[in-house]
């Protein structure tokens, strides 16, 4: 097991125990052959100095005070339920937010705009997306939209898949007692 | 100088072979013998490895706290707690790595996006960037006690977000769905519910043996410190020794074993100033 960095050694002629006896004139002296003391590397010295402990501790605190601003700040309310954003659609305004609804049966899709309706609790929002959904959009399915309303229609710019805490093979019979979170 | 035995033992070949013959079964079930889901298709697979990662990421943190308590505490307070402690943290962190990971794979197939910040996404995040600064913290060298100290406050706090995080779920709107096997009724059946059970057991296993090894690992780390030092001293004071010996005018006025004794004093303190400096 070695206890020194061979990086950082010093050589032969650099230590001051030779450097001493070669200034003397003793270079074939015994303590010539004495291999120098070697610096003892601390395991835990990766953050060392003052500096470098300074500069962990604010990348540490950037990277907490960032995912505490960007997701603590809307998390305690992601989205909206769609009785809830109908509720404050005069409020709301054009602005950014999160719906979530199911999709109902009536999904067309002309070009890249897909239209279609979600319900929550008997009540539904129109939809105009955009882009493209993803692979496990379809009617029948929870979804949470982000975007903002456009007059009675919401204008999506983002589809999310709000699947359930349910996983049953196609033909499970536990399919039909399923309650979703 | 000493040469150590390694990390390995009886204990962890058998968590080792447990482990292999473990992750190898869920491995045969997730992937081929298990059906796809109803609605999720093939994505569903990621479940035997996504909710046993976050379950090792939470006992791995949870440990660290406790380890920590136990070095708190005056009466139980040893150097194995600090040990055990950030043994455990690594090893969660790892875990929590595999967390984040695997849940941003499932949510691109399944939700549409890499990432999104809901709660449960966020604070796991959280959690990973607080045990980051925790073993950063581990790191920053100085008096081992003290170092010790400041870590087992830091970790009983931290550990808080756990909970927190666990929850989330149930106490906020989140993307994340809710529990599936934490509830009387749980929402997945059959082989799904088998092969994700013994998930828990392959994942659990490699935990065990993962802190085991690092645990000892801490222990080599020690004894590499304190080795380390008396090797310094004695090659050191093997430095002073043979530069009396050069001096023969000198050793033979004074005499040799003062002379030794003063240079090894000298020599010592200059090791301690290389050890500062280097810490």
């Amino acid at each position: 097991m070695a206890v020194t960095d061979s990086a950082d050694a010093p050589t032969a002629s650099s230590s001051p125990a030779a450097a001493s006896a070669e200034a003397s004139g003793a270079g074939a002296s015994p303590g010539a052959g004495v291999p120098p003391a070697p610096r003892l590397v601390r395991r835990r010295a990766l953050l060392g100095s003052r500096r470098r402990q300074v500069i962990a501790a604010a990348v540490v605190a950037a990277a907490i005070a960032f995912v505490v601003v960007e997701g603590l700040g809307n998390a305690t309310e992601y989205y909206k339920t769609v009785p809830q954003a109908v509720a404050d659609r005069s409020s709301l305004g054009t602005r950014h937010f999160r719906i979530m609804g199911t999709v109902d049966d009536d999904v067309r899709q002309v070009g890249n705009t897909t239209t279609f309706s979600i319900t929550y609790e008997r009540v539904t929002a129109q939809v105009v997306d955009t882009k493209e959904p993803p692979q496990l959009f379809k009617p029948g399915v929870p979804v949470v939209l982000e975007g903002s309303w456009a007059g009675n229609v919401f204008q999506s710019d983002l589809i999310m898949i709000k699947h359930t805490s349910n996983y049953t093979p196609p033909t499970d019979p536990y399919a039909t007692t399923q309650t979703s979170k | 100088m000493t040469v150590h035995k390694g990390t390995a033992n009886q204990l962890t070949r058998v968590l080792g072979a447990g482990s292999l013959v473990t992750v190898a079964l869920t491995a045969l079930f997730g992937l081929w013998l298990t059906p796809p889901d109803a609605v999720q298709g093939q994505l569903v697979r990621l479940i035997y490895v996504h909710p046993a990662a976050a379950t090792a990421c939470y006992v791995g943190f949870g440990l660290c706290a406790l380890a920590s308590l136990a070095y708190l505490w005056p009466r139980t307070r040893s150097r194995r707690w600090d040990r055990l402690a950030a043994a455990s943290a690594e090893v969660g962190v790892v875990f929590c790595v595999i967390t984040l990971a695997t849940g941003s794979i499932w949510g691109r197939g399944s939700w549409g996006v890499w990432w999104t910040w809901d709660a449960r996404l966020t604070l796991t995040a959280l959690l990973c960037a607080v045990f980051l600064g925790y073993l950063a913290l581990r790191r920053t060298g100085g008096n081992p006690e003290s170092r010790a100290l400041t870590s087992a406050i830091v970790a009983v706090v931290c550990v808080a977000l756990v909970p927190i995080d666990h929850y989330a779920t149930s106490w906020w709107t989140t993307l994340h769905q809710g529990d599936t096997l934490m509830r009387a009724n749980p929402l997945i059946h059959g082989s799904q519910l088998y092969t994700m059970l013994l998930s828990f057991v392959a994942v659990g296993l490699v935990f065990s043996w993962l802190v085991v090894h690092r645990y000892r690992v801490e222990v080599l780390e020690d004894r590499f410190e304190e080795e380390g030092f008396a090797v310094a001293i004695a090659e050191r004071r093997a430095e002073a020794s043979a530069a009396v010996q050069d001096r023969p005018a000198e050793s033979a006025v004074v005499g040799p074993g003062p002379a030794v004794a003063a240079s090894s004093s000298s020599a010592g303190s200059e090791m301690g100033r290389d050890g500062e400096v280097s810490e």
